[in-house]
């Protein structure tokens, strides 16, 4: 249980620790919402200077931390200029739309390496073997994501068996639900696809590695020499032990997908933080972006303590501590 | 350990060695009889008590001064292998503590450790192989060149004989034996091999649980069986028959 | 009557990097009775281990069997299906290894590794093999079933570790029990106890044991029989009495002479020199035509290095490979 607190507490301060400085590097970012503004002759700088003090944009840096802080506190999380809303809202839905996306990602990302990786280790003594995985690998890899993407969305326009950006069709809110999750399914597989092969040469080489070494314990000979099969073995006495490095690592990848699906989700129309993000940042949006980014911290923070949860739940040896 | 509990790893332990001697400490896993020689080499601070090395307390000296000390006395562990940089050759292994306190140039220090190579039995052309590349009585051999490389006084053997096999055993005792000789060195011997400890020390100390509870100058035991039994009264350690058709002692 | 292990001519390689052939083990043969004790005798690079793993075909990778026979009970091991052997591995023949820490899965309960191996050779349902691992347990000195089932290895010191290791290779109530260096990672105390619990249940389940080690007193009180080995040759076969007093080749008398002793009060011979042989086990991938050991013989002679002996018998169910007895 101390365990679970102390990890709680951490990831709590760390949160707090990047509110901080994400409210700092907005604010040395050059310019605020209103610089458009202040270049259409048509409006006054007076007028530009009452909204900025409306919106407290003149105040001190605390002071505004402060601020936003209490608006957190209310559930708004700060003021969107360019909406005109509070960011609060925004955030939800997007992150909503970002959740689905990459917890989506990952899964099929895993269902993937796990197999892939645990294949490879099995016969990785043959040298042709391991040579040809290592290579398939370090293609995939070297793809980068927006290239990926590009290609996937020129696949979609071509063979029009897909749907090109969005996350729903227009005519979405007519279907029955069932309807409404093919829907999704459909516009989810190329985005997801993209998140979810940009990621798999890296996880099919941890999944590899880690059941490779698992394989290589003394214990293993020392199994193998009671009788028990080679396919119990892999299953109850390699993989459990193999796990503990991926769980960590999956929680990672959790974390570092959700955060790091912006490209795709913009260059794919998915409209997700990531997209959310790009326009705030582009608008000088400042609570969106701040909010935005907040929510991706909270993300990567959450994958961290899921990965620490199940990693208390596998291995007995971290329960003892 | 867990709050509110304070082990004593080390217990009220007053020990001598004199120069030129060796003094083997011998007991059961967890005695603490590493813990005692990693405070003898103040790799660990003593929560309480006095030790003097050449009639000086270095519980009580500062870092500096430590710093001075540390080439006087120096440590060779079971396995020596998992103390070295498997990456360097083995003559850069010996030369490393020259290039830590910054003697002599390089091609010196090479110097001085093909030297020290060859006292250890270990001829010229191993100087470029790694340690992986050795076997375990050679890594052992390389792991004392290395400690002799800063002319020490005192050389603690954390069972640095352990887990060599007989015959290897055997030469490197005997080796240990030359160089206490040639350079009137001083040797605090762990061990849990009685016959070895009796073989090479001028005194013996067994370990129980953080205490000495027996302490014999080999030579003044009168008898083999006396000392045999009293160490098997205190459960210490179990013997096993050396030569044909003794009497063979048991413990629990 | 027929033996229960005979192991014939046996030679096993390992290609190296550089490919070249290291000669682990050459024209290896020795055999076991039922019930008999039989202690392989040698230092590192002996080929000791190396024959022990090829008893049940455990090689790591870059190691096959070149020649030979292994006959175990009518089969010949070095040639039946991989099914075949993972049967028999467990079951009829068991190993246990140096440390036993190590030889534990650190994610299993210490219980559970145990009933895995009854289910896998008797295949009884789980409660019943539940049951007979508390048993075994309790047989070797961990009678507590709540306690020391679930246990983790990491909840356990040495001593019970080791325990474990040989309720486990009892498990599968084999006929031979190989038992490769099991005490050199243990302190004095639990060597002997791990010693006597194995000989009290080799003696209660008629259990053949080959003991593999570089130490010949373990094998004064355990062993009948002595097959001592050097440089992947077997260079003398005798019972323990014979070996152990009476040694006849170069270097087995070498092996049992360098040991220190605890000496008498006043002996002369504390912290004196040790009679040890210099030098080290030759190089397995590059071996010249000559006694393996002629390097470092001291009573080497000049047909020595011209070639290498042949067994000889000198007495009754004891042989030498050196030239000095003929060969």
């Amino acid at each position: 249980m101390r365990y679970f607190v102390r990890r709680l507490a951490h990831a709590l301060i760390l949160l707090v620790a990047i509110s901080v400085l994400t409210f700092f590097f907005a604010e040395l970012a050059p310019g605020n919402y209103f610089d458009e503004m202040r270049l259409n002759p048509q409006i006054s700088p007076e007028a530009v200077e009452s909204m900025r003090e409306k919106y407290g944009l003149d105040r001190s840096l605390p002071a505004r931390y402060w601020e936003w802080i209490l608006s957190v506190a209310r559930g708004e999380w700060g003021f969107s200029f360019a909406n005109n809303l509070p960011v609060a809202p925004l955030l939800w839905s997007r992150a909503g739309n970002t959740l689905v996306l990459t917890l989506t990602a990952t899964l099929l990302a895993w269902a993937l390496a796990i197999p892939l990786g645990t294949w490879w280790a099995a016969f990785g003594e043959r040298r042709w073997w391991d040579r040809l995985w290592g290579l398939g690998t370090a293609a995939i890899l070297s793809v980068p994501e927006i290239l990926l993407a590009l290609l996937f969305l020129l696949v979609a326009l071509k063979t029009r068996a897909f749907p090109v950006g969005g996350m729903f069709s227009v005519h979405a809110a007519e279907l029955s639900t069932w309807a409404r999750l093919r829907d999704l399914g459909w516009h989810l597989i190329l985005p997801g696809t993209v998140l979810a092969v940009s990621s798999l040469g890296v996880l099919i080489r941890h999944t590899r590695a880690s059941v490779a070494e698992a394989l290589a314990a003394p214990y293993v000979r020392a199994v193998r020499a009671r009788g028990i099969s080679e396919r119990r073995l892999l299953f109850r006495y390699v993989l459990p032990v193999a796990a503990n490095p991926l769980i960590t690592l999956f929680g990672f990848s959790i974390g570092s997908l959700l955060s790091g699906s912006l490209l795709v989700e913009a260059v794919m129309g998915w409209p997700g933080l990531g997209s959310l993000l790009l326009e705030a940042i582009l608008a000088r949006d400042l609570y969106v972006v701040i909010g935005a980014v907040m929510c991706s911290a909270f993300f990567l923070v959450a994958g961290n303590l899921v990965a620490d949860v199940l990693l208390y739940l596998s291995d007995p040896r971290i329960r003892a501590e | 350990m867990g709050k509110g509990f304070v082990v004593r790893a080390v217990d009220g332990v007053d020990l001598e060695i004199r120069q030129g001697q060796t003094l083997a400490l011998v007991g059961p896993s967890g005695s603490g009889k590493s813990t005692l020689a990693r405070c003898v080499l103040r790799l660990e601070a003593p929560t309480s008590g006095q030790i003097w090395f050449d009639g000086v307390d270095i519980v009580a000296l500062g870092r500096n001064q430590l710093r001075k000390l540390r080439p006087r006395m120096q440590l060779v562990f079971q396995d020596a292998a998992r103390a070295m940089n498997p990456r360097l050759p083995a003559a850069d292994i010996v030369a490393e503590p020259l290039r830590i306190q910054k003697r002599g140039t390089l091609a010196e220090q090479r110097h001085r450790a093909v030297e020290l190579m060859e006292r250890v039995g270990l001829s010229e052309d191993m100087a470029d192989r790694s340690p992986l590349e050795m076997s375990g009585g050679q890594r052992q051999r390389l792991a004392i060149a290395r400690a002799l490389a800063l002319a020490p006084q005192l050389i603690v053997l954390d069972e640095a004989l352990s887990a060599l096999d007989r015959i290897v055993q055997a030469q490197i005792a005997n080796l240990l034996l030359e160089l206490q000789r040639e350079l009137h060195l001083t040797y605090l011997l762990i061990a849990h091999d009685l016959n070895l400890a009796d073989h090479l020390a001028d005194e013996i100390a067994v370990m129980s649980s953080g205490r000495i509870v027996a302490r014999a100058a080999t030579p003044e035991v009168t008898s083999q069986a006396l000392l045999v039994a009293l160490l098997a009264a205190q459960g210490a350690i179990a013997t096993s028959p050396r030569e044909p058709g003794p009497e063979e002692v048991k413990t629990t | 009557m027929q033996a229960l292990l005979e192991v014939e001519d046996l030679c096993v390689h390992f290609s190296a990097r550089d490919g070249k052939v290291v000669r682990a083990a050459d024209g290896v043969g020795f055999h076991i009775h039922e019930g008999e004790s039989l202690g392989l005798l040698g230092e590192s690079g002996s080929g000791k281990s190396v024959t022990a793993l090829s008893l049940l075909r455990l090689l790591p990778p870059g190691g096959r069997i070149v020649e030979g026979r292994i006959r175990f009970r009518g089969e010949d091991l070095s040639l039946v299906p991989d099914r075949r052997m993972q049967q028999i591995r467990g079951s009829q023949i068991a190993m246990i290894f140096q440390e036993p820490g190590i030889a534990l899965c650190p994610v299993v309960s210490v219980g559970s590794q145990i009933a895995d191996v009854i289910a896998t050779h008797r295949g009884w349902p789980k409660d019943r093999c539940r049951k007979e691992a508390d048993q075994l347990l309790s047989a070797v000195g961990l009678p507590e079933p709540t306690r020391f089932f679930p246990a983790f290895p990491h909840q356990l010191s040495g001593g019970q570790l080791q325990r474990v290791v040989i309720a486990l290779a009892l498990a599968g109530q084999p006929k031979l029990l190989i038992a490769d260096e099991p005490t050199t990672a243990l302190d004095m105390k639990l060597q002997h106890e791990v010693l006597t619990l194995v000989q009290e249940l080799r003696k209660s389940l008629r259990m053949s044991v080959l003991w593999i080690t570089h130490d010949p007193d373990v094998l004064r009180v355990l062993a009948d029989r002595i097959v001592v080995m050097y440089a992947g040759r077997v260079v003398e076969v005798g019972s323990a009495e014979q070996i152990l007093h009476r040694p006849q080749h170069p270097y087995t008398v070498s092996l049992l002479r360098c040991a220190p002793q605890t000496r008498p009060a006043g002996s002369a011979l504390r912290k004196q020199p040790l009679p040890v042989i210099d030098g080290n086990v030759p190089n397995l991938a590059s071996l010249p035509m000559e006694c393996r050991f002629a390097p470092r013989c001291p009573e080497r002679m000049d047909i020595c290095t011209e070639r290498e002996p042949g067994l000889t018998q000198t007495e009754s169910g004891r042989v030498v490979r050196c030239f000095k007895y003929g060969g």
